[in-house]
């Protein structure tokens, strides 16, 4: 049961919300987006091994090809 | 639970990684809960193969199990995404997709039944 995994979610959200927050009021605002869509990746990519394996059992159980 | 809390906080500063928590915590419910399935699924099909029922129908049960799974899972998270319309079409091809499996199913009990009536 990966519940830290949640954590590091939720981490990361929170972190990339600061970072652009900083970059937004340094006045770069560009630099602030990309910081946005950088944390979304490294969250999306933190769930795609999850879903992987989730789907791949559910095909394995239920004879789904 | 705690993905309940972590989301209601994440909502407020970064929505769109709270939907993902939240397809991260339904996916880890379904995945603690697959080695029992497992077990079920098996047991299923040892009680199936006494009684007889021929093979194919089993299958096609099996997978109409699995797609309703599935298809209720996008469904939701598409619903927790706040996209009812995208929800709603998942689920017409889901059951699109049921239907045409439980055809062949229909076919052959009707076809019992007709040989059974005199």
């Amino acid at each position: 049961m990966q519940l830290d995994l949640l954590f590091q979610i939720a981490g990361v959200g929170v972190l990339t919300t600061v970072v652009s927050a900083v970059l937004a009021s340094s006045g770069r605002s560009e630099l602030a987006n990309l910081a946005a869509v950088a944390g979304l990746a490294i969250v999306l990519l933190m769930v795609a091994g999850l879903l992987e394996d989730l789907f791949t059992s559910v095909r394995t159980i239920f004879q789904l090809y | 639970m705690c993905a309940a809390v972590l989301s209601l906080l994440l909502r407020k500063l970064r929505p769109e990684a709270s939907v993902v928590l939240t397809i991260a915590a339904g996916a880890m419910a379904v995945l603690m809960v697959l080695p029992q399935l497992q077990q079920i699924v098996s047991a299923l099909t040892a009680l199936i193969q006494t009684g007889g029922v021929q093979e194919r129908y089993m299958t096609q049960l099996l997978k109409i199990g699995g797609i309703s799974l599935l298809m209720d899972f996008a469904a939701q998270t598409c619903r927790d995404a706040s996209e009812a319309g995208l929800a709603l079409k998942v689920e017409f091809a889901g059951r699109v997709m049921l239907i045409a499996l439980a055809f062949p199913v229909m076919q052959a009990l009707l076809s019992q039944i007709i040989s059974l009536s005199p």
